[in-house]
């Protein structure tokens, strides 16, 4: 009976452990984030506004997915940062709440949507990224524009990302389509094809093999190269001098969130003066509210060569790239 | 021609085999006997290589054999559990000594079928030996240690597993093959009267020493000690004219002239045989006879008897 | 004696309730089966549904050309699934025959790296193998100085076989153990060699047993999309593309459809194996054998045995040295910050890890064991569809059955705990193991020995209580700590499931990985392997202490 009394004991001391856990507390907001340096952030937003924040880092992809399987209920409150075409395509299938913040006026209405389904809260860029030690190991000179990693001796030494999975690529493939055109385009990811060992499966995984060294140059978002550059890995940086591709990192409220008005609260506060000034402390991405001051890095990202581009047209031609692009290196 | 010297076998403090010196001759039936942990299986398992003794020597026709893998020696097995590898056939089990030592599959395939005619087998080789009967797993057993022709035939309580009369006919069918092939054969067995109809020689063993060694007739009637007559002959004590004495119950003979008058206490019937309880003097005695010469006397009626020491 | 011994279907092990037991059998049918309906046809049943809506109607267009689209990824999928096999199985054998036939001493340390390799922390082991043996590799660059690229098939099949060599090679041990002594013996005795009698006995009895480790390992490298993902570069399989196609391209009906190219052959493989290769899990450890190989034989064991707890050493030495080093790589001052950051603001996500794990452990080892004891008294056919529907979610890849898990539980009309999804998605994504060891222990319950204690007086609690689950206690730690380690490391199945409020240990990982701070998913793994570590020694405690307080 012995073991018999000690696992009824057992089971019962569960069930009384459990509930604390199962009615996990929900007080304050819920957010999706896909964004660099987002703690202090919401930090200061907890400290400023009093509403408490739970946050899940998620791909763009992965809530996308998430929200269809689950029919647009609601998993989250608010959804902070990822690929625009993702908030483009949950917008058109009716998966997020239209709100149009008091502070968008401050705004260019290029970063924000018209309805208000999304607003842009600041703008990233793509640029090259190299380790120092295998270029000099290989004796190769840092690639400093697209047009230099077609260069042969790069064979095997630039890392990038399925587009599908990654908004940062994906950005880097519609940017150069739409300020080259279709065919002059496609001609130079064709040669940049060849040298690039595979496509990685995963948005973050170029620039974290190329800070360990599996390979010379990895196409990056210009805020991790300067993430992992401040955790301590010594890295070379160059804007592409053909052209910086840049995208917006947006936000937006759910439909059918359980706390509308905290989500609410914090499109407010991040589009407002404080919460761009926080932004600019604690990420490397250029908040987009105009007359904030940028770190110096940062404005040196803002004034270099950005493209000149539609980034909502960007969104809306997500598929029809991606298909071609699936056809033409889908097999890497 | 199998001779130990001096066997002695330690499991850690256990002391299970104590200096034990013993010599079979060519072309005998041997047996050990003894209780369960008397040390006769070790001295089996030292026999056929799977133990090293702690001390001592094995000797095989004057080879010194202490060290030499089961393998390596001319000694075959037949196992308790009768150990036959149940991803076989019974040919291929019989085969199997041949086909490590890279006989031709023709080979082992017609001396297996000639074995198994021997043990009485014959047309059985491609049976699984899940399908066969206990006496037959017995016979397949027997078969694939005989195929080697070994110089001793090594036997590990084989009958154990059989059925009464089973254990009666396969006892008689192995005493004709040893003697027909004149195979040397160590019988281990805890079954005194198995020991005592199959064996040439009998040893009788307990806790690790041998204490007698001889013909059946020798261990039965001259035993060395209390523990053989007790052993071998379901012994008795009786106090005899002041004396304690070891009595089998077929020395005491009830007799209408007999010696002593005692008391019929109980009777249990046999068979062939009878048992009386007969209360003399305070003491129990047992008394066997033959059935057919029983004289029916009334339960608790005085009865007659002698004893024959 | 093996051969003697009645096959379970012959008898019915237990019939544990008597003629009463009708009613508690109904029962517990009624329960199990519920609890598989919902927790496992339920979500299976729902993603495959959505591989045929459209666009929200019916559609075929999903599986349109399926087959013939994908043709070179199934080639391709079950290659890798083969190889990896082929190659796990020799290597897992040498250190199994080590384990069972080598010598007594350094055999707890090569169990203890065995078994610590099947805790593998998820992605972490990869990027420590990378760091190790990438391009850049600290064994293969800076010690070997030469320069390789594991990206691609051998990448996978390498590290897909590093991985599974534990497991193999621990269900190898269990059932070359259970060979009869005896037979090795007699075959010693009839002339063959050690090396013959290796060959000829030994290894043909544990035949079923390596089947069904291969078996596991098989199945176990068609549903991995992680290491494909990983070190695949440009080689693909249908797990990982599936998981592309549902992430990246957003094609929820083809990804869903790719699970069936998945399911279908995997089952068929499953059902084609005969039921009796089942038990061959046997727990406890091994008695000394009289078959002693050749000492050059047990040499080249030992080389290959070391050689495989020396790469454990460097791995998961890696992982614990990152965990308190600044910047591996750059910066190697020591450091706590990792492990306290843990400590500090992971609490939450530790603690939640630690009782879904704890739930789905015990309620994938009881069920289990329901399932075992009334699947022994069933029709041949019930136990076969059964025991397809519990295989189910561990054939699919994880990501599947988690989303299936969302599909269902976002219809439903209240809301379900994250908690409590986690729980049963790891819970019945294991059970098909539980029920595996269960039935093995249950094969061993003797039926007379049922008997003899209702025959003493005892009622049918008596029979669960004193027989059934002192026998059956290996089994269940064996099911229990399967189960909670799988959960505890696993992030495929809940990555959909976990939600801003309730995170758990394996995610916080995960992000770790993907933001490349070795540093913090390092602290975040060593925890990992750590925690799992303390609950199998007092899960092996616990059952010791009870054996002995079990004895008059």
């Amino acid at each position: 009976m012995n073991l018999f009394k000690r696992v009824i004991a057992g089971i019962v001391m569960f069930f009384f452990l459990i509930p604390s856990v199962w009615a996990a507390e929900k007080q304050g907001i819920s957010i999706f984030i896909a964004y660099t340096g987002i703690k202090p952030i919401l930090e200061t937003f907890t400290q400023d506004t009093g509403i408490k924040v739970d946050y899940l880092e998620m791909s763009s992809g992965e809530v996308l997915t998430r929200i269809r399987a689950a029919k647009g209920k609601a998993q989250a409150d608010a959804w902070f940062g990822g690929g625009l075409d993702s908030f483009v395509a949950a917008a058109e299938e009716g998966f997020l709440e239209a709100y149009v913040s008091p502070e968008r006026e401050a705004y260019d209405p290029m970063f924000y949507n018209e309805e208000g389904f999304w607003s842009g809260i600041s703008l990233g860029s793509v640029v090259l990224m190299g380790n120092p030690e295998v270029l000099a190991a290989k004796k190769l000179m840092m690639p400093e524009s697209w047009e230099d990693l077609t260069l042969p001796v790069l064979k095997n030494e630039v890392l990038m990302s399925t587009p599908a999975v990654s908004g940062t690529f994906y950005s880097m493939v519609s940017s150069i389509l739409q300020t080259m055109g279709d065919e002059k385009g496609w001609e130079l990811l064709e040669r940049i094809d060849a040298n690039v060992p595979y496509y990685s499966k995963r948005g973050a995984e170029p620039a974290n093999k190329v800070s360990i060294g599996e390979a010379g140059v990895a196409v990056a978002p210009f805020d991790t190269v300067l993430r992992l550059r401040q955790e301590g890995h010594k890295l070379e940086m160059t804007f592409p001098k053909d052209g910086v591709p840049w995208y917006i990192a947006p936000v937006a409220v759910f439909k059918g969130a359980q706390n509308p008005e905290g989500a609410k609260a914090l499109v407010d506060w991040v589009l407002s003066e404080r919460g761009q000034e926080t932004l600019a402390k604690c990420t490397t991405q250029a908040p987009i509210r105009p007359g904030i001051t940028l770190e110096p890095e940062v404005q040196a990202m803002r004034d270099s060569n950005l493209m000149k581009l539609d980034v909502v047209k960007a969104g809306h031609a997500r598929k029809e790239i991606l298909e071609l692009w699936q056809e033409k290196f889908g097999h890497k | 021609m199998l001779s130990f010297q001096d066997i002695t076998v330690h499991y850690g403090e256990l002391v299970a085999l104590g200096s034990l010196t013993l010599e079979l001759k060519r072309g005998e039936l041997m047996t050990l006997l003894g209780p369960s942990g008397c040390g006769k299986s070790t001295t089996l398992r030292v026999a056929g290589g799977f133990l090293l003794p702690s001390k001592g020597s094995v000797f095989l026709d004057g080879q010194e054999i202490t060290n030499l893998p089961p393998e390596l020696r001319p000694t075959a097995t037949v196992f308790q559990s009768h150990a036959l590898f149940p991803h076989m056939t019974a040919g291929q089990n019989v085969s199997y000594g041949l086909k490590v030592r890279g006989a031709p599959r023709r080979k082992c395939r017609r001396e297996a079928e000639e074995v198994l005619e021997r043990v009485g087998l014959s047309g059985y080789a491609d049976k699984r030996v899940q399908e066969l009967s206990g006496g037959q797993q017995q016979r397949v057993a027997l078969a694939r240690a005989l195929i080697l022709n070994p110089s001793v035939l090594l036997m590990d309580e084989p009958l154990s597993s059989l059925d009464a009369r089973l254990r009666v006919r396969m006892r008689m069918e192995i005493r004709e093959l040893q003697r027909s092939a004149g195979i040397t054969v160590l019988y281990v067995t805890h079954d005194q009267e198995e020991a005592l109809s199959i064996s040439d020689r009998v040893s009788v063993m307990s806790k690790g020493r041998l204490f007698q060694t001889g013909s059946p007739e020798e261990v039965y009637f001259s035993p060395a000690n209390d523990f053989i007559r007790d052993f071998i002959g379901n012994a008795f004590p009786v106090v005899l004219d002041g004396q304690r004495q070891l009595v089998r119950p077929d020395q005491v003979c009830p007799a209408p002239e007999g010696a002593f008058e005692g008391r019929l206490a109980g009777r249990e019937f046999l068979g062939n045989t009878v048992e009386w309880r007969i209360e003399w003097k305070e003491q129990t005695l047992r008394a066997v006879m033959l059935s057919c010469d029983e004289a029916l006397p009334a339960p608790g009626a005085s009865v007659r008897f002698d004893i024959r020491l | 004696m093996i051969a003697l011994q009645k096959s379970p279907q012959e008898e019915r092990a237990l019939s544990l309730i008597g003629a009463s037991s009708s009613r508690t059998e109904a029962f517990l049918w009624f329960l199990s089966g519920l609890g598989l309906i919902l927790f496992v046809i339920w979500p299976v049943g729902a993603v495959l549904f959505e591989s045929f809506l459209r666009d929200g109607s019916f559609s075929l267009s999903a599986y349109r050309g399926l087959f013939s689209k994908n043709l070179k990824l199934i080639g391709d999928s079950f290659l890798l699934a083969g190889g990896v096999t082929l190659c796990t199985l020799p290597l897992s054998t040498i250190i199994a025959l080590r384990l069972v036939y080598g010598p007594e001493r350094g055999r707890r340390l090569v169990i203890a790296a065995l078994v610590l390799s099947t805790i593998s922390p998820p992605f972490l082991c990869s990027m420590a193998y990378l760091m190790l043996f990438g391009r850049r590799g600290l064994v293969t660059w800076k010690l070997l100085g030469f320069e390789w690229n594991p990206y691609g098939f051998h990448g996978v099949l390498m590290m897909e076989t590093v991985s599974m060599i534990g497991l193999a090679a621990l269900l190898m041990m269990t059932s070359l153990q259970r060979v009869d002594g005896a037979l090795e013996r007699a075959s010693l005795d009839l002339g063959a060699s050690p090396l013959q009698t290796l060959k000829n006995v030994s290894l043909p009895l544990a035949l079923p047993g390596m089947a069904a480790s291969g078996l596991v390992v098989f199945i176990r490298s068609l549903s991995d999309f992680g290491t494909p993902l990983f070190v695949g570069g440009s080689f693909q399989v249908l797990a990982s593309r599936a998981y592309n196609t549902l992430i990246g391209v957003g094609d929820f009906p083809l990804a869903c459809a790719m699970n069936v190219l998945l399911i279908l052959p995997a089952l068929g493989v499953l059902c084609l194996r005969s039921e009796r290769q089942d038990d061959n899990f046997s727990p406890g450890l091994a008695e000394a054998r009289s078959l002693r190989l050749p000492s050059w034989f047990l040499r080249g064991l030992d080389v290959f045995a070391w050689a495989f707890v020396a790469l454990q050493v460097l791995v998961y030495g890696l992982i614990f040295l990152g965990s308190v080093t600044q910047l591996w790589g750059k910066d190697f001052s020591f450091t706590t910050r990792h492990l306290a950051a843990i400590l500090t603001f992971r609490a939450d996500s530790i603690r939640r890890s630690l009782i879904c794990s704890l739930v789905a452990g015990m309620g994938s080892c009881l069920l289990g064991v329901v399932l075992a004891y009334l699947l022994d008294g069933a029709r041949a056919s019930v136990r076969r569809v059964v025991q397809a529907v519990v295989d189910l979610p561990y054939l699919m890849p994880g990501t599947f059955f988690g989303v299936g898990y969302l599909l269902v539980s976002s219809r439903l009309p209240f809301e379900v705990g994250v908690a409590f999804l986690i729980s049963m998605s790891c819970l019945f994504r294991q059970l098909s193991h539980s029920l595996r060891t269960a039935k093995a222990g249950l094969a061993q319950i003797d039926p007379t020995l049922e008997y003899a204690v209702r025959d003493l007086g005892g009622g049918p609690l008596r029979v669960l209580t004193d027989l059934v689950l002192p026998v059956l206690r290996p089994f269940m730690r064996l099911g229990f700590l399967n189960t909670f380690s799988a959960s505890m490391t696993t992030t495929g199945p809940i990555i959909f499931l976990v939600s801003p409020y309730a995170r758990v240990a394996a995610i916080e990982l995960f992000e770790s990985i993907n933001h490349g701070d070795f540093g913090a998913a390092s602290a975040m793994g060593t925890f990992l392997i750590v925690t799992v570590a303390i609950v199998n020694a007092i899960a092996w405690r616990w059952s010791a202490q009870s054996r002995v307080g079990a004895l008059p």
